[in-house]
């Protein structure tokens, strides 16, 4: 089957990045969605199944906490799990956003390892062997 | 720029583009920096401003060729030579490296609000005087140059 993901960041190489990663992980991934900005991201959620986001924070238009806090308001955290990707090590910045929902926040380069002891863990993925 | 900056810098930017492009960089002095200025042409810079508990600028000088380097290597390989891939290369790492130092001199506390790296093309003239800067650094990367502009201030 594989999951659904949406990957939430202005930069189109990042994006690409992020997607390579997540192939590198060994998860099954039955579609990728890719969104330049937060309003984007809203958009394809309202549309389209989301198993997990990973979305940056510093965006134009719509950043990522501007994102967080209407997918709060809309109530979609409830239902779609949000991943941070962002260079910013402001602790306090993590736990502004745990509290909002976000089921973690990785800080990056990110590599395949952690991406997928992630997922895993939050899409409660077990391992085939 | 004062001793233990100049120190984050270095490593910093060492380190980032080692982690997320393996390319390997060395300090240069003004006088290598200038002559390896007049080897090339066709320079981007890419520049991001910070606000909040910290406020600042940080610049990242370098040539079309190395974007093109570290976009290919950030991929492992690209398939799409556009201009526009080969420049988010070069943003991304500046937000990398951006993140980086100002966690490093401000500690993980407070929040610093970082801008969109903004991208332009850069005459060579101007990089002489970036190179001339009392804030500015030079690295040889790869063979290729790089100067980084960095001034930060606590609010």
């Amino acid at each position: 089957m594989g999951i659904k993901v949406l990957i939430v960041d202005d930069s189109k190489i990042v994006r690409k990045v992020v997607s390579k990663t997540l192939k590198l992980t060994g998860i099954s991934i039955n579609e990728t969605y890719n969104a330049s900005n937060g309003q984007v991201a809203l958009e394809i959620m309202k549309k389209e199944w989301i198993d997990i986001v990973f979305t940056d924070i510093n965006m134009p238009e719509m950043d990522g906490v501007a994102m967080i806090d209407q997918m709060q308001a809309e109530g979609l955290m409830e239902t779609i799990p949000v991943v941070v990707i962002s260079t910013e090590g402001s602790e306090t910045r993590k736990k502004q956003l745990t509290e909002k929902g976000v089921e973690a926040y990785l800080r990056k380069p990110i590599t395949p390892e952690k991406l997928r002891d992630i997922v895993k863990d939050i899409l409660e993925i077990k391992d085939e062997n | 720029m004062k001793t233990e900056i100049e120190e984050t810098v270095t490593s910093t930017y060492i380190e980032t583009l080692e982690n997320i492009a393996f390319i390997f960089s060395d300090k240069i002095d003004q006088g290598r920096a200038e002559d390896k200025l007049e080897q090339e042409e066709n320079f981007y810079s890419s520049s991001m401003k910070y606000s909040g508990a910290y406020q600042g600028n940080l610049k990242l000088i370098t040539e079309k060729s190395l974007c093109r380097i570290i976009a290919d290597n950030m991929l492992g390989g690209i398939e799409d030579e556009s201009e526009e891939i080969l420049l988010d290369g070069l943003k991304e790492l500046t937000n990398v490296i951006c993140g980086k130092l100002i966690t490093e001199i401000a500690g993980e506390e407070p929040i610093v609000d970082l801008s969109i790296p903004d991208i332009n093309s850069v005459a060579n003239e101007s990089i002489v005087e970036a190179i001339q800067s009392e804030d500015s650094l030079s690295f040889d990367s790869d063979g290729h140059l790089v100067v980084i502009q960095f001034d930060i201030q606590k609010d």
